[in-house]
């Protein structure tokens, strides 16, 4: 009679272990997974260079809540490099468009975890210069 | 005395269940008064269900039974999906996603406690859904009557029309209607009398009709193939049984044939879309070109006019989708993104796909709780599918005669989860007949204790 008590006490004991257990290693599959986005987000800023340049030529506005993007012309290519960044100015996206597929890194699921920012006030005036251009 | 209780609690168990079914159905009508009544209506409901419950659970305490393997492997389950809020993305939305599912399924496992030693008692629940779907079809029809603009989605140059019935979507009335086919045809088979194998018969030629005629490829696949189960489960001679499965296929290649009749628009102009010509003085709108939400697969990528022709077995769309949350959930593999957080966590950039989550269930479970969420989901889709497969098989005779209709639509309601998101959201359409019904075959074969 009481083996099999004794068997459903250690089942319940090891899935609690293995729940807790899942605590850290989901916080570190969150980090890990953010670093690894936000260093392809450094990849395109710094293929971008500065945000005020000739080839700026495309822009996004509110394609997701809060988020705007500039988009720069390499080659040919008028949307090759791409960088998106929410209301308070993190960068949360950057595509890579220079191959026969988009390159896509993003934390736009968790943008607080993005530690890379623009200064949002000059970025939106950019998207504010194209717009006016544009018309 | 005893025998009355039990029939008045069984019976107020399954009108709450059946009431439940269809707030659920009701909180995504496409009638805005309906929604705002049936949404925090259904939450309540599915409390007063658990009371319920749990009060002919009491009465019957000593006939109330469930499998330990099925209950340990559900009770980690529903763990995991609450725990995941310490690494969630959200974690106020998985807390009660999580705490709400958990819910859903600790009623829905009360219930088929109290069914395991009752074959009546399971009778109820399983005639409680079927009530609840022919409420929801009927609802579909009489909205059509009334004001057909509202029950038939406009045909689009993706779509044809497609019927949605009292709800917003096509495939939304179309996945209950699916879990419903193989209870009603369980019930044809089983009818004592010829005017109650006619009705039922009616029963599943309406739900066929609403799902042909939605359009909804997954629900009708999915409702089929649970029929051919329930054909080939049902306790008959071989010769009825390969029978009953022939006309099942041959019903399936008329409903699939007839899901091709409506044609979408013709598009306008179907010439390729060249690259935007560049220049320093005109800017670009880039999500007037290229927008993000239909980036991969679309025109400026693979130089076509966009134009989508969707047939009855076209799934580039879709396939698209599902690899990108594959892709996007092997970013957190092991833990995922935290229950419930589907909508967040799978971005869609997928040309002529049109949902926030990847429309496969599987998936988004992988998306949300990783790995260890996906084994422990299926594992317990398995421990409560294989006694009612190995019961039906084996043959129970008279008191297991329920057991394909429950298996069935079980099995509509999993196979839907390949076409549908679903499993994460306790409100959904079709979440409880999902859970009622694994759960009924959980506990098929058990014994009274000598």
């Amino acid at each position: 009679m009481k083996r099999p008590r004794t068997r459903w006490f250690v089942t319940g004991a090891v899935v609690i272990v293995v729940l807790l257990v899942l605590i850290p290693v989901g916080r570190w599959e969150r980090n890990r997974h953010a670093h690894h986005e936000l260093a392809g987000i450094r990849r395109v800023l710094a293929e971008i260079g500065p945000l005020d340049q000739p080839s700026l030529d495309a822009y996004r506005v509110g394609v997701a809540p809060g988020m705007d993007c500039l988009l720069y012309e390499r080659g040919t290519n008028p949307f090759a490099l791409e960088l998106c960044f929410d209301g308070s100015g993190r960068v949360i996206e950057a595509i890579d468009r220079r191959g026969s597929s988009p390159h896509i890194s993003s934390i736009r699921e968790d943008p607080g975890a993005s530690n890379i920012r623009v200064d949002r006030e000059k970025a939106l005036a950019l998207i504010a210069r194209l717009q006016q251009t544009a018309k | 005395m005893s025998e009355s209780r039990r029939t008045t609690l069984d019976r107020a168990a399954a009108a709450t269940l059946f009431l439940t079914v269809v707030a659920a159905s009701a909180g995504s009508s496409v009638e805005p008064g309906v929604v705002a009544f049936a949404k925090p209506g259904r939450w309540a409901l599915l409390v007063v269900l658990g009371a319920v419950a749990l009060v002919r659970a009491l009465a019957f305490c000593s006939e109330w039974r469930l499998r330990p393997w099925v209950a340990a492997t559900l009770s980690a389950y529903c763990a995991l999906t609450i725990v995941s809020a310490a690494w969630s993305i959200h974690p106020r939305l998985t807390l009660e996603r999580g705490l709400t599912v958990s819910l859903g399924v600790v009623v829905a496992a009360t219930l088929a406690g109290s069914a395991s030693l009752s074959p009546v008692t399971a009778r109820r629940f399983v005639d409680a859904l079927l009530a609840a779907v022919s409420a929801v079809a009927a609802a579909g029809f009489i909205l059509w009557l009334v004001d057909a603009s509202s029950a038939v989605q406009s045909a689009s140059v993706e779509y044809p029309a497609r019927f949605q019935g009292f709800e917003q979507n096509p495939n939304t009335g179309s996945m209950l209607l699916a879990v419903g086919m193989p209870l009603a045809f369980d019930r044809v088979i089983t009818a004592r009398t010829a005017s109650a194998r006619a009705g039922f018969a009616a029963l599943l030629f309406v739900f066929v009709a609403e799902i042909s005629a939605s359009g909804s490829r997954g629900a009708l696949a999915a409702g089929f193939l649970a029929l051919l189960l329930v054909a080939v489960a049902w306790p008959g001679s071989r010769s009825r049984r390969a029978g009953l499965a022939l006309a099942v296929v041959a019903v399936l290649a008329v409903a699939s044939w007839t899901m091709t009749i409506p044609h979408a628009l013709t598009a306008t102009s179907a010439a390729p879309q060249a690259l935007p010509t560049v220049s320093p003085s005109r800017p670009i709108d880039a999500e007037k070109v290229i927008p993000l939400a239909g980036e991969i697969g679309g025109p400026w990528w693979t130089h076509t006019s966009g134009t989508l022709h969707r047939t009855l077995v076209s799934s580039s769309t879709r396939l698209r989708a599902w690899r990108g949350g594959i892709a996007q959930g092997l970013g957190r593999p092991i833990a995922g993104y935290g229950f419930g957080t589907g909508e967040s966590a799978f971005a869609n950039r997928y040309y002529g796909f049109h949902s926030d989550l990847p429309e496969n269930s599987y998936i988004g479970v992988f998306l949300q709780v990783g790995l260890v969420g996906l084994a422990l989901f299926l594992a317990s889709v398995a421990v409560c599918l294989v006694p009612g497969l190995r019961a039906c098989f084996r043959g129970g005779g008279e008191p297991e005669r329920r057991l394909p209709a429950t298996i069935g639509g079980a099995t509509a309601a999993l196979l839907l989860g390949m076409s549908q998101s679903y499993f994460h959201a306790a409100g959904s359409i079709a979440f409880m007949a999902l859970w009622v019904t694994l759960l009924l075959s959980s506990v098929a074969g058990m014994q009274r204790p000598a």
